[in-house]
């Protein structure tokens, strides 16, 4: 066997799989992450201005030294 | 982002899931996981399309990498009795993709390296182990 042989042996073996149509998909799923994600960060932000304001707040009534 | 699919992404997915397909199932050797490898592949493209400098290499590390990580390792061609598959799994998840990339997808050695982040003398090697490799099953697989 060379090596000239081996592309044609595989291209045989995969050319019969069935077509796929992935632009729809792959793009709705990234919309999908990008939202969720850009839905993770303001959730992050909101909790750490929760957390800024409640410091400042102790800070403020005396509740910490 | 549009929420409708970008006309451009859509050409660029639809010129090369077919051939990706192809490559992804002698490398994951399962059809299943190809077509799940190839579409996360083509989700992160979603995200920053079009800003990617080099679309294919982008993808192409997307979609082979995970091949060669420990955890993801399964037997391929689960049950098959073509000769050309089992000689494939005689090989190693490395070796397997290699020698896809090289004899399938006709990438150089040098290209191989960067989409696998491996050095090209590594490639090298393993290409040469894996061609031997998988001569040697099909002439005894040939030969029961």
């Amino acid at each position: 066997m060379r090596r000239e042989d081996i592309g044609p042996m595989l291209s045989q073996v995969s050319d019969e799989l069935p077509e796929v149509d992935l632009a729809d998909r792959a793009w709705t799923t990234g919309v999908i992450l990008k939202r969720r994600r850009r839905r993770t960060a303001l959730v992050g932000v909101l909790l750490a201005l929760g957390v800024a304001l409640a410091v400042l707040a102790a800070f403020a009534y005396g509740w910490l030294p | 982002m549009l929420d409708t699919v970008d006309p451009e992404f859509a050409s660029y997915v639809d010129a090369r899931q077919g051939r990706w397909l192809r490559t992804a199932y002698l490398v994951y050797g399962e059809l299943g996981r190809a077509e799940h490898a190839l579409l996360r592949a083509f989700t992160q493209l979603s995200l920053t399309w079009p800003k990617v400098d080099d679309p294919d290499v982008f993808v192409q590390r997307l979609l082979y990498q995970p091949a060669l990580t420990w955890w993801s390792r399964v037997r391929p061609f689960p049950g098959s009795e073509d000769p050309v598959e089992r000689a494939l799994t005689t090989l190693t998840p490395t070796q397997r993709t290699i020698l896809v990339l090289l004899h399938l997808e006709e990438l150089t050695e040098f290209e191989v390296a960067d989409v696998l982040t491996m050095s090209h003398t590594a490639v090298h090697a393993q290409g040469l182990s894996a061609f031997e490799r998988f001569r040697r099953a099909l002439i005894a697989g040939e030969a029961k």
